[in-house]
């Protein structure tokens, strides 16, 4: 065993945790130093020496926090294992791409990163934000303050405070060997969890934190209006900046539905699982936020609702991370998330923002300086249906932030509830009437003017779109047998949002792309929702297990059974595809399953044929792991992972074939594997096949009888001996590569013994999904995407002072 | 009283209503098999662990998506579990199983099962134990 000069290594870690505690303190100066320049804001005397430290002491917290990023990524590059979160997330067979993900797969990497991201925004906003410079920079470096403490990882009058990640195993671990040698270093880590072993992983998290860190932003500009009681100038700079947190917190969110698609068996890109929940609540929260910002910017209306959406955005983030954090959703995810004993701290930092927040909101709206309009907004006024069109977002996030917070309303009130068991149709059901109404508002509402408008022309303007939907919401539904007043309502009102956008492009804006960034999204999202609808709602299980064994009364759930087993070279029909399992071959790392697809036409020829390799990833220390694989067409993507091979814990194959030796009487039945044999008598003078008898052989027969699923034989193995030479002849069915031996008859008991010798091809289960028009799904996340950045230029040309 | 506002509380009210009305009946509660017992043909999610003495049959030649087990719930009650899926890896290695599902005679049938594998600090804490190859 290698021992390494532990002294050397331990230098990386203290000048990790050095800056860990350098950024910790230059966050808290800058807040305090923020804090103070903006209550003395009026006084530019006293004020500015504050701005001036609280810049210094910023800049210097985020260089500290790209320092903690280096140690710790020169850690994990350099394999030292006596660092507990080296140990724990890598070993030393970790590609260096990977070194990455396993960098934020822990909990202190993964705020670390949000540390991140937070550091280049404020610095962003330390030479853009101008006169809103000192309030919104008070509450970024308040977050980092709260995040730094996170990392600390030292006692505060015996309380840990946070955990560090440069902790080492000996200070962390109570494991005995240390009494013996206290220089000990593990040889390798436990490696990198395989499901983390995905592209996706390397960049998913990056963008999700960002967008995480981006909602801070908006949240922070609406904080600091209502501290300096300056209602309306702080509009401007935050629509591009709440834009950007909804674009890069959007396109997150995706990375992690493509990521889970591609390399989780969760089988479909959204899971609603408790994780991406609440992720997607901070999203639809912030797209409200930003409606009703723009009634608020054209009409002085539903600026209370802005301030409420802004700061939920934010405040749900930090929810999220402490639903995922603190280990409460234990029983409720996949996931497997550990406490690290700090839910303490989780929940104070969401009450450090909670409570000032709540006190500004409600001292400024009960002494009535928040500004708000008297008379009622017209029913056909845009301003009134963006704020109705919000209020659809916010129900939509009631009803899943609700659901998943299931695990916390019982830790708190002592109850019992559990989510119900099929939880994908449920929030299906209930979210696609949500879908309806906001693909119908993206649609409509942009031709309704501020402040009044004349609902007559809109109707009439919007009748040819009207017809159009309908002729092609009928081919859909036909198309793609959509029968269920939902499927159909939502096809039609995404067509119909599709083309009233359009439409409002080339009418109202005259063909301006670079205003038209609202409507490009829009499209985007009703493009995207009838994706979701189709290759989600049309979903094909094409693995329909076929071998029909009766499940009995009350096993009439057939649709829950997905999986088929398919042995080796034995083809199966599924859907139009005739599927055969060729076999496996074995690389360092996976083992890769070889399944031909066939799809036939009329006359029983191929037509089309491929082959997919979906694979084990072998983990001897966290279990082995499935990777899908899939076939994507322009049409559709046939998904394939395996449930299951026979494979023993090391991945090695199981042995081929078994014998068995069974005793049994006349009458009594054995079961082997697909099929059952009766011992029905014994036949004192067994005839045997292509062989002589002579006159003093005794020839003993076992008469059997042996029924499978599809048929039954009469087999009778021999017993023969000849002067002092006893021999067995099996009786085989060749068929089904079993074969029978009477090896010993015992006269004594009255009864035999019989081997029974079955050779077991080799089989996978597996599981295969078609999802039509996928595709048309990621081309419209794309647009989304798309049509928010243009919002985002627009706005930022709009503010530029010229 | 403003249009919206009456609006936006017309929205709570439907809300509260209908999570409410959600929570009365539709979804299932966290339970042991006795109370699920009682109430057969309710649904249940009864939190347990596996009895590592008894084989998990599970035959995947036969049919690969239903294995059985016996499930010891947290008061110590022990049952026969049917569940309709496939045999999840690791489940032998499981230190907690929830399952959602109904009592059918005396057998609980699941339709869904969720596995709470040790974390991987106490795993790995045997681990370094174990590698002590010095």
């Amino acid at each position: 065993m290698n021992i390494h000069a532990l002294g050397q290594h331990v230098l990386f870690g203290k000048v990790g945790h050095f800056l860990i505690i350098l950024s910790f303190v230059s966050s808290l100066a800058a807040c305090m130093a923020y804090y103070i320049a903006t209550i003395n804001r009026n006084d530019v005397i006293k004020s500015h020496p504050w701005i001036s430290f609280g810049r210094k002491m910023y800049i210097l917290h985020a260089v500290s926090v790209l320092g903690v990023l280096g140690s710790l990524l020169l850690i994990i590059h350099n394999h030292f294992f006596e660092y507990k979160y080296v140990w724990e997330h890598t070993s030393m067979s970790l590609p260096a791409y990977y070194q990455f993900s396993a960098m934020w797969s822990g909990q202190e990497g993964s705020t670390l990163l949000w540390m991140f991201w937070h550091g280049i925004l404020g610095c962003v906003l330390i030479f853009k934000a101008r006169e809103w410079e000192s309030p919104v920079l008070t509450i970024v470096a308040l977050a980092q303050v709260m995040l730094g403490s996170m990392l600390l990882g030292i006692y505060f009058f015996g309380y840990k405070l946070g955990s560090s990640p440069f902790a080492l195993i000996k200070d962390t671990m109570d494991i005995p060997i240390y009494k013996m040698n206290p220089d000990w270093v593990p040889e390798d880590g436990t490696g990198l969890n395989p499901s983390l072993q995905n592209y996706w992983m390397v960049i998913h998290p990056p963008t999700l934190f960002l967008g995480f860190a981006a909602c801070t932003i908006p949240a922070a500009f609406a904080i600091a209006s209502l501290w300096v009681r300056n209602f309306t100038d702080w509009v401007k700079p935050v629509l591009p900046w709440s834009l950007f947190a909804l674009m890069i917190l959007g396109t997150g969110i995706l990375m992690g539905g493509a990521w889970a698609y591609e390399a989780l068996s969760f089988g479909g890109f959204w899971a609603w699982d408790p994780v991406e929940n609440a992720s997607l609540v901070p999203w639809l929260v912030l797209a409200a936020g930003i409606h009703t910002l723009m009634a608020y910017k054209h009409t002085g209306y539903s600026l209370h609702a802005t301030y409420l959406f802004f700061i939920g955005s934010f405040l749900l983030v930090l929810y999220s991370s402490f639903l995922t954090k603190s280990g409460v959703l234990g029983d409720a995810s996949v996931h497997s998330f550990t406490d690290m004993g700090m839910s303490g701290q989780l929940v104070v930092t969401l009450l450090v923002f909670i409570i000032p927040a709540v006190y500004l909101f409600v001292e400024r709206m009960y002494k009535k300086q928040i500004p708000s309009k008297k008379e009622e907004e017209e029913l056909s006024s845009r301003e009134f249906w963006l704020f109705i069109g919000s209020l659809i977002f916010i129900f939509a996030s009631v009803h899943i932030i609700v659901l998943t917070s299931f695990p916390v309303i019982n830790k708190i009130f002592n109850s019992k509830l559990a989510p119900p068991s099929d939880i994908k149709s449920h929030y299906n059901n209930v979210q696609i009437w949500m879908a309806v109404l906001v693909a119908l508002g993206s649609a409509a509402t942009q031709f309704f003017k501020y402040k009044k408008s004349d609902t007559i022309k809109i109707i009439k303007q919007l009748v040819p779109v009207n017809i159009l939907s309908v002729v092609l919401s009928i081919a859909a539904v036909v198309a793609y047998r959509l029968y269920s007043p939902a499927f159909i309502l939502l096809v039609f009102c995404g067509f119909f949002s599709i083309f009233a956008n359009t439409q409002y492009v080339f009418q109202v804006l005259k063909g301006k792309w670079k205003i038209a960034g609202g409507s490009v999204s829009h499209i985007g999202f009703a493009v995207m929702l009838i994706g979701i609808l189709i290759s989600q709602g049309r979903q094909e299980v094409l693995s329909v297990n076929k071998f029909g064994i009766d499940y009995g009364k009350g096993f009439s759930d057939k649709d829950i059974a997905e999986n088929v087993l398919l042995y080796q070279n034995e083809p199966e029909q599924m859907g139009k595809y005739r599927v055969t399992y060729l076999g496996d071959s074995t690389s360092t790392q996976n083992i890769y399953f070889n399944v031909r697809y066939e799809e036939l036409d009329k006359n029983g020829n191929v037509r089309n044929d491929f082959i997919l390799h979906p694979n084990i990833l072998f983990n001897s220390k966290m279990g082995n792991n499935p990777v899908p694989s899939t076939r994507k067409t322009l049409g559709s993507d046939l998904y394939t992972h395996i449930t299951s091979a026979p494979l023993r814990e090391d991945g090695s194959e199981v042995p081929s074939s078994t014998d068995e030796t069974y005793t049994i009487s006349v009458g009594d039945t054995i079961t082997a594997s697909r099929c059952m044999v009766v011992l029905e008598g014994i036949n004192p003078d067994a005839e045997i096949k292509g062989f002589e008898k002579k006159p003093k052989d005794i020839a003993i027969g076992a008469r059997m009888k042996y029924i499978s699923l599809d048929t039954t034989y009469y087999i009778e193995p021999v017993y023969l001996v000849r002067e002092v030479f006893a021999t067995s002849i099996p009786a085989k069915v060749e068929d089904k590569n079993v074969s029978f031996s009477l090896v010993k008859i015992l006269t004594e008991e009255n009864k035999l013994q019989i081997l029974v010798e079955q050779k077991l091809n080799k089989y996978i289960i597996m599981k295969a999904i078609r999802f039509p028009l996928i595709n048309v799904l990621w081309l419209g996340c794309f647009i989304m995407v798309s049509g928010i950045l243009m919002s985002i230029l627009r706005r930022k040309r709009e503010n530029r002072p010229d | 009283m403003k249009r919206t506002h009456i609006i936006a509380l017309l929205f709570i009210a439907v809300l509260v209503a209908s999570l409410t009305a959600m929570l009365g009946k539709g979804f299932s509660r966290y339970d042991s098999f006795e109370s699920s017992y009682a109430k057969k043909g309710k649904e249940f999610t009864v939190v347990g662990y596996l009895n590592k003495e008894k084989a998990i049959e599970y035959d995947p030649t036969i049919d690969p998506n239903k294995f059985s087990m016996y499930v010891i719930d947290e008061r110590k009650v022990e049952k026969k579990v049917i569940v309709l899926k496939a045999k999840p890896r690791d489940i032998e290695k499981s230190e907690k199983i929830v399952i959602t599902g109904k009592m059918k005679g005396d057998v609980f049938e699941a339709n869904d099962i969720l596995l709470k594998c040790p974390s991987k600090y106490k795993n790995r804490e045997a681990q370094a134990n174990n590698g002590n190859d010095i």
